[in-house]
């Protein structure tokens, strides 16, 4: 586990024209594991906090124990589509683990054979075949995620939305359930519930 | 009373402070629970950057009056949430933030930093911030009842003391007003009240057989005067009887003995005067002797008559101026022993007392002087007086015969003799009715002597 | 020793005989006992003194004693109660009355100088002294002092 230092924090704010900026470096600060980039935008942005919704996830839900080959097997968070996170999903996953599994990410162009060897799957939204996707995982403990507007009519698990300026949640309890997946209820708390 | 006060107030102060310890003990459990609930709340919050659920679950606080401020800090140490909305930011300064399960007091309030942890990934920090109201609040009842209790404590001791003080103080306070009456009435016939069978019933006894004692000592001691005084009156009376009947045989002694022993010397007289020149010198001799013993005789009933005289004369003091009357005393014997020797006569203190016993006394003393002294070749004489202890000492010293100090007792006896007639012609009265005179003067006579050395005779007066 | 109950110069009143006789031989050595009449006790000296009884033909104011040797302890009448019938009576009282008597009592010089005796002798022991006072007293009172006769 890692604490940023401080100093780095406190040099920042010292300059008082500085002080907008630094402010967008703090809320980012808030993220675990990550690193303040080079160059942001609000897109960007929005993707790093993604990429560590993404890792977080993995506190919130518990997945069956016998998905695990082994104690060494991999958990995998799959980027089905384009890759949005830059290098931001693996800075937030570097050496960090789930009950002892390595996590790793995995990159899909297209719905593959091997898809439903992630835990997590994250479909871009301007992945077409979203439907698809999701029906290929049907009753498999695989953790779907999206941003895509219509996830959660194609049984989508969970999406992100921006309300307010902030990413926000909504889940598919039913759906999740019907994985074999636990979301954790402190996840249902702060995520708003999908209903047809 | 105060003692048990004392010990009242520590027992509560002692409890008080266990409440204290105890109750601060509890409370932080307590809030450590609470914080505990309420950081597990924040997990999903902290970790979706969810403020606004965050605040929710930090206002749930409002239904724990006593939590004044709570806030949740991010892992960078960020503000994440606060409670309440208005809470001023600054009392819950950054740097002080840990990512540890700790407490502190701090200003009459109980802090709480509880991380917030999921899946022992710490996501942040909870921060909680209690008022002590709660144990003040606790420690005003215990006074309050500790006070209660007090006060009840007192009313009982009050009374249980009344009561105590009932049967041992009032039992107390009537023997002592008892003893009262007694000392100031010396009256013994009264008795103190016994009011029960304990310690102060036998010490009433006690007192009530004393006081019995006391006043059978009394009466007997006032028999003992009665029967006392009796006896003096009786023995008083008899005296007088005895001292009437003694100057009935003085008053006959000095008419009836001398009469005959008139005779006896006159007709003596006659017998020579008249027929002395028939008798031959053996009958004149025969003759001279029972005269010179019949005058002897007249001596001794004229000294004895003045010595029992004197028990009944009274003593008339005057101031005396003592070295003329000695000075007259002398000149008078001068001739009677001639002026042989040397007599001194110091300057003499003037004195209160009887002239003639005086002069009897002087006279007496200083004629033994010089019939003692008078065979020596040199007979010397000193009469003197000095101040003692406040007395005047008079004496009377010569160089003569002297007397041996083993017979001083004898000394100032009537009709005792150390010395005998031959040598010194006397009736033995003198000394004793010179002893009877200073007696009468309240004064004390002593001799000091040696034989064929000398003797001293002292007498004092006491000056008033 | 006077017969004559007349003339008298001397009374002199005492029980004791040899007392009397002592003072009668001590006046007559110095010749003053020839006018003396001895009286042995105090009833006769009264009856001789107011002329009654054996002396009734006595002539009480014509012939007074010039002095009165008197003793005290005497039988039936004592000395001091006739010195006192003496200085009642007008006709006696300027006759001198001297006590001569054994002893020295105080009371009794008290009481008889009080009834007006006029001299108090203790009588001497001793001879000589005896002799001597009785003399003087003689003397006194019949040579020296002039009575008012």
């Amino acid at each position: 586990m890692q604490i940023l230092k401080k100093p780095f924090i406190s040099r920042s704010t010292k300059t008082g024209s500085a002080a907008i900026p630094c402010m967008a470096i703090v809320i980012l600060m808030a993220l675990p594991g990550m690193r303040a980039p080079f160059q942001e935008t609000s897109e960007s942005k929005a993707n790093q906090v993604k990429a560590v919704f993404l890792y977080n996830f993995t506190q919130f839900v518990v997945w069956p124990q016998r998905i695990f080959n082994s104690k060494t097997s991999p958990f995998v968070i799959g980027v089905l589509g384009e890759n949005t996170f830059g290098p931001y999903l693996n800075e937030v996953i570097e050496s960090e683990g789930v009950d002892g599994h390595p996590i790793v990410v995995r990159h899909y162009k297209s719905i593959t054979h091997d898809v439903d060897e992630c835990q997590i799957l994250f479909i871009d939204k301007s992945f077409p075949a979203v439907k698809q996707a999701i029906e290929s995982l049907k009753g498999k403990p695989v953790l779907t995620v999206s941003d895509s507007e219509n996830f959660m009519r194609h049984a989508g698990m969970l999406r992100f939305y921006i309300e307010g300026g902030k990413l926000r949640i909504e889940i598919n309890q039913e759906a999740s359930q019907k994985s074999g997946l636990e979301v954790s209820s402190k996840l249902l708390r702060i995520a708003t519930l999908y209903r047809e | 009373m105060l003692t048990s006060a004392v010990v009242l107030l520590f027992t509560f102060l002692s409890y008080l402070v266990y409440e204290v310890v105890t109750f601060r003990q509890t409370y932080v459990r307590q809030l450590y629970t609470l914080s505990r609930i309420i950081s597990a709340n924040c997990t999903a919050a902290l970790a979706f950057d969810n403020p606004d659920d965050a605040g929710e679950v930090l206002r749930a606080l409002k239904a724990e009056k006593h939590i004044v401020a709570a806030a949740l800090y991010d892992k960078q140490g960020n503000l994440f949430s606060k409670y309440p909305q208005d809470y001023p930011l600054q009392t819950i300064p950054r740097d002080q933030v840990q990512f540890e399960e700790n407490h502190r007091f701090e200003k009459s309030h109980l802090i709480i930093f509880e991380p917030v942890v999921q899946n022992d990934k710490i996501l942040g920090v909870l921060y909680l911030k209690s008022d002590m109201d709660a144990m003040y609040d606790r420690i005003r009842l215990y006074a309050s009842i500790a006070a209660a209790v007090i006060a009840v404590s007192f009313v009982v001791a009050y009374f249980l003391s009344n009561m105590l003080q009932r049967s041992i103080s009032e039992p107390v306070h009537a023997l002592t007003r008892t003893a009262k009456t007694v000392s100031e009435k010396k009256d013994y016939s009264v008795r103190a009240t016994k009011t029960g069978n304990d310690e102060i019933g036998y010490l009433t006894d006690a007192f009530n057989q004393m006081l019995s004692e006391i006043q059978m000592q009394n009466a007997q001691i006032q028999r003992f005067n009665q029967k006392l005084e009796l006896t003096i009156e009786q023995r008083t009376h008899d005296l007088e009887i005895a001292n009437k009947e003694l100057e009935a045989f003085s008053y006959s002694v000095s008419h009836d003995l001398r009469a005959p022993l008139r005779s006896i010397n006159g007709f003596s007289g006659i017998l020579m005067e008249d027929y002395g020149h028939l008798l031959g010198e053996e009958g004149i001799q025969t003759l001279k002797s029972i005269m010179r013993n019949g005058t002897r005789m007249g001596q001794l009933i004229d000294d004895l008559l003045a010595f029992s005289r004197l028990g009944k004369q009274h003593v008339a003091k005057l101031n005396l101026n003592m070295t003329t009357l000695t000075k007259t005393v002398y000149d008078d014997l001068k001739e009677q022993y001639g002026n042989k020797g040397e007599v001194v006569i110091n300057p003499l203190p003037e004195i209160k007392g009887d002239r003639s016993m005086l002069r009897q006394v002087m006279q007496n003393l200083i004629s033994n002087a010089l019939k003692y002294s008078m065979k020596k070749d040199n007979p010397l004489v000193e009469i003197g007086a000095y101040r003692e202890n406040g007395e005047n000492i008079y004496y009377v010293k010569d160089n003569g015969a002297g007397f041996n100090m083993q017979y001083y007792d004898k000394l100032f006896g009537v009709f005792q003799r150390l010395h005998s007639a031959t040598d010194f012609e006397g009736t033995g009265v003198g000394l004793a009715l010179v002893h009877r005179i200073i007696l009468k003067h309240d004064g004390r006579i002593w001799a000091e002597g040696k034989e064929n050395e000398g003797a001293t005779f002292y007498f004092s007066l006491p000056v008033t | 020793m006077h017969d004559s109950i007349h003339d008298v110069d001397i009374l002199l009143v005492e029980d004791n005989p040899d007392d009397a006789a002592l003072v009668i031989r001590a006046l007559k050595k110095c010749n003053l006992g020839n006018k003396l009449i001895h009286l042995s006790d105090g009833e006769q000296a009264l009856n001789f003194l107011f002329g009654k009884g054996e002396f009734s033909e006595r002539e009480v104011e014509e012939d007074k004693p010039r002095v009165i040797l008197l003793d005290l302890k005497m039988p039936k009448v004592d000395g001091l109660e006739v010195l006192k019938a003496v200085r009642e009576d007008p006709r006696t009282r300027v006759i001198p009355v001297v006590i001569m008597t054994s002893s020295a009592e105080e009371k009794d010089i008290v009481n008889t100088y009080n009834s007006g005796v006029n001299a108090y002798v203790v009588k001497p022991v001793g001879f000589d002294n005896f002799s001597k006072a009785v003399a003087e007293l003689g003397m006194f009172w019949l040579l020296v002092n002039q009575s008012s006769r």
